[in-house]
């Protein structure tokens, strides 16, 4: 009886004791997982970031050679030096062992000495050199080149799920037959740059279109109720009665409250959604989620099909400044014109499905805090060849306008518009009408190769 | 009545024959679509159009189906020299010069365009030889112009088509190209030499971005907002955008994120796996400027939420499983 209850209690020992050791061993195993992600995370990390800061390098260094403003110079310089550091710290947190970027890491060194030594001096007094002003331009086209270059290699880990765990664990266990994709792409990169560092030695995103607006500001016009918005709603997308609608209330009691609409017809899938403000019952955005089929129209016709939608919804006067198309959509940027003056705060965007016309996204918010009908243009002072004779002497304008802008929040101001090209490269300047100095310069992006 | 029927035939024979050259023909020579072709736009119309500026010498830049600066630069310029109306548009009249000008290798080009990291050059091998610089150039004195001609003397004989005479007797009045507007000529030859005839796809991508951060932020939403309502996608990939923007969060899209504890299937390794396309068109969106969220950088699913400090923010939206604060 005796050794009966010895042997139970010893099996029961036995099997708490064994599912103890499984609980203990599958939580190491949970918390070994755990620390690997975090650590495959921050090398995902410092390394994305880095071709973000290479990216932002070769931008900001295209700027500089475009500009011949001091103003614009100096940040410019601070922004270069600022960034070659960050891009630094990003290498250093890449496993050093298997990474090497020894040349790349001179490289940005050089770059980040370079420019700050330029920027910190006073441009007014000693401006920018023609010897100064090749060597950004070579630093220029080997940022790119750079740039170019570890894209692929992040393509690559992007589309191969490529981990630096892997890589690293494999190193540790001196496989051989590990994946060398990462550690070969870094190499060829490495000995590129060495060719650059003996020749050598001698961005961040200005937006003017939307999204620059403060979003929280006050959207002005008396209350509409659920129902009125969803009549908003309905009309601005030209649908009858038989829709079916249901309208969500946002942001009860906040100034930025709205409603968001969602209209679905019987044949359709999905609903578009539409979101109207509670004030005034202004048409905020709308977003269209079907299908879209082969493209059949082009992006001209797509255009002009967006004109004449927003016209139809009292929007005349708008002047097209941007269209692009991605896959079957077309994506435009509309902004008010007044007496052929762009007016940039007070714009729109839509999209269009390429495959019937139809207006399958409206983004407006810009255009409802800003536009109230009227803007007070005043007369530029400066001929547009003083405007030109401002700039770079290597900047080949090409076309030009008259604009407002914003050039700090809620200061408008009127630029001549001037884009133009240096080589390869366009950009766009804008000249403050009033004192000829540059407000802003953008790079303007060019299409990306598909690796 | 025999020989007659005979006849009859044979020129019905040849006249199919004729008609099919002509069919085959007028695919090889006019290729580009109805369509006007502004900037922005990509496509098989694009790479012609890049191809046949570049065969001329106004476009240095890759053949790559994107309707970019530098082929609109092109295209004015061209606009310019042949005295049409400098707008950047391609319509039917650029259309007609451009076919009576240039040549378009249509396999040569697209051959390479799929063999893609194969980069060649176009224009100068392809192109005609010993041409004066753009600006200084007579139309007259080109091989395609005396090669095209035979073509449409060919094509009038057979067809009796008229549609083209017009075009090809007005030829000679052109105002020959002028100066001035043409490509300009840099000091830096030798970079540009590098370019000239790349033949490789591309596609437009938003301003700020880059295909690899679309991909992630993809990753990123299909993470953590698959079989959430698509304006529930946009407003993660939208949150992710707004923090990029903001001054508390990192400045770039694989900051936010790789950013420790701050999206769950970064932490739990969801992150990787392989998105669809909902999710890609839900970053497109958000990229191209539409926030649901109207500017929030925080949201919560308070079904599974754990940390206490989310539910003392103030909520100002939900949509799906997620509540999105302020």
């Amino acid at each position: 009886m005796l050794s009966r209850i010895i042997a139970v209690a010893g099996y029961a020992v036995l099997i708490l004791a064994l599912a103890g050791t499984a609980y203990w061993g599958y939580q190491e195993h949970q918390d070994k997982n755990s620390v690997l992600i975090k650590a495959e995370n921050s090398y995902q990390r410092a390394f994305h970031d880095l071709n973000n800061d290479m990216a932002n390098l070769e931008d900001e260094l295209g700027k500089s050679i475009a500009t011949n403003s001091r103003k614009l110079l100096a940040p410019c310089m601070a922004n270069i030096w600022r960034i070659a550091y960050d891009a630094q710290s990003n290498i250093g947190q890449l496993p050093m062992n298997l990474t090497p970027f020894s040349k790349i890491e001179t490289f940005l060194a050089q770059v980040g000495d370079y420019t700050y030594g330029i920027g910190m001096r006073n441009l007014e007094t000693e401006p920018l050199t023609e010897a100064e002003w090749d060597e950004l331009k070579k630093l220029h086209g080997q940022s790119k080149e750079l740039q170019r270059e570890l894209r692929k290699i992040q393509t690559k880990v992007l589309s191969d799920g490529l981990r630096w765990m892997d890589v690293e664990m494999a190193a540790a266990e001196e496989n051989a037959d590990m994946d060398k994709t990462l550690l070969d792409g870094m190499e060829s990169i490495d000995k590129q740059v060495e060719g650059y560092i003996e020749t050598e030695q001698g961005a961040e995103e200005n937006k003017i279109t939307s999204q620059s607006s403060d979003k929280t500001k006050l959207i002005e016009g008396a209350p509409v109720s659920e129902h009125e918005a969803a009549q908003k709603a309905k009309q601005f997308m030209g649908f009858g009665e038989k829709v079916k609608t249901e309208v969500v209330k946002n942001g009860e009691g906040n100034d930025f409250s709205s409603y968001s609409v969602s209209l679905k017809a019987a044949e359709r899938e999905n609903p578009v959604i539409v979101d109207v403000s509670k004030n005034g019952g202004h048409i905020l955005w709308m977003l269209d989620s079907r299908d879209i089929e082969q493209s059949k129209i082009g992006l001209y016709e797509a255009q002009q099909k967006a004109e004449k939608f927003l016209e139809q919804r009292g929007m005349t006067s708008m002047a097209a400044v941007e269209s692009d198309q991605y896959d079957n959509v077309g994506v435009f940027d509309f902004v008010y014109e007044q007496d052929g003056v762009r007016i940039y705060p007070e714009a729109v965007r839509v999209q269009v499905a390429l495959d019937n016309g139809d207006l399958i996204g409206y983004e407006g918010l810009d255009y409802v805090i800003n536009h109230d009908g009227h803007v007070d243009v005043p007369k530029p002072e400066i001929s547009l060849e003083e405007a030109k004779e401002a700039l770079n002497s290597n900047f080949q304008v090409m076309e030009d306008h008259l604009s407002m802008i914003e050039t700090e929040p809620g200061e408008v101001k009127l630029c001549y518009e001037l884009l133009g090209t240096i080589d390869q490269e366009t950009f766009r300047i804008f000249v403050d009408a009033k004192t000829g100095t540059e407000e802003m310069i953008e790079k303007m992006k060019q299409a990306e190769p598909i690796v | 009545m025999d020989q007659l029927n005979k006849y009859f035939k044979r020129s019905i024979c040849s006249l199919f024959i004729i008609t099919l050259f002509f069919t085959f023909f007028a695919q090889d020579t006019q290729a580009f679509s109805d369509q006007v072709i502004q900037r922005g736009a990509t496509g098989d119309d694009v790479i012609e159009l890049q191809a046949r500026l570049q065969n001329y010498g106004y476009y240095h830049g890759t053949i790559d189906g994107v309707f970019g600066w530098n082929t609109y630069w092109a295209v004015r310029n061209f606009q310019h020299d042949f005295g049409l109306e400098v707008d950047g548009l391609v319509g039917d009249e650029l259309k007609k010069k451009l076919e009576q000008y240039t040549h378009f290798d249509r396999e040569y080009v697209y051959s390479h365009l799929e063999k893609g990291k194969d980069p060649d050059t176009y224009g100068p091998k392809k192109g005609p030889e010993g041409l004066p610089p753009p600006g200084q150039r007579d139309p007259g004195n080109l091989d395609e112009r005396a090669q095209k001609e035979k073509q449409q003397k060919g094509r009038q004989r057979e067809e009796g088509q008229v549609q083209r005479q017009p075009e090809r007797e007005k030829a000679p009045a052109q105002p020959a190209p002028e100066g001035g507007a043409a490509p300009q000529e840099t000091p830096q030859s030798a970079q540009r030499e590098r370019n000239i005839g790349h033949v490789a796809p591309a596609v437009n991508i938003p301003a700020g971005f880059s295909e690899n951060d679309i991909q992630l932020m993809a990753n990123a939403v299909y993470g953590e907002a698959r079989g959430e309502p698509y304006i529930g996608q946009v407003a993660i990939a939208a949150v992710i955008i707004n923090r990029v923007n903001s001054a508390e969060f990192p400045n770039t899209v694989s900051g936010v994120i790789f950013e420790p504890r701050a999206f769950t299937a970064v932490a739990d390794g969801q992150i990787w796996l392989q998105p669809d396309e909902t999710s890609r068109r839900a970053v497109m969106d958000a990229i191209n400027g539409w926030d649901p969220t109207g500017g929030l950088t925080h949201y919560y699913n308070p079904a599974t939420a754990t940390s206490q400090w989310m539910f003392n923010k103030q909520p100002v939206k939900r949509i799906g499983k997620h509540l999105f604060v302020r």
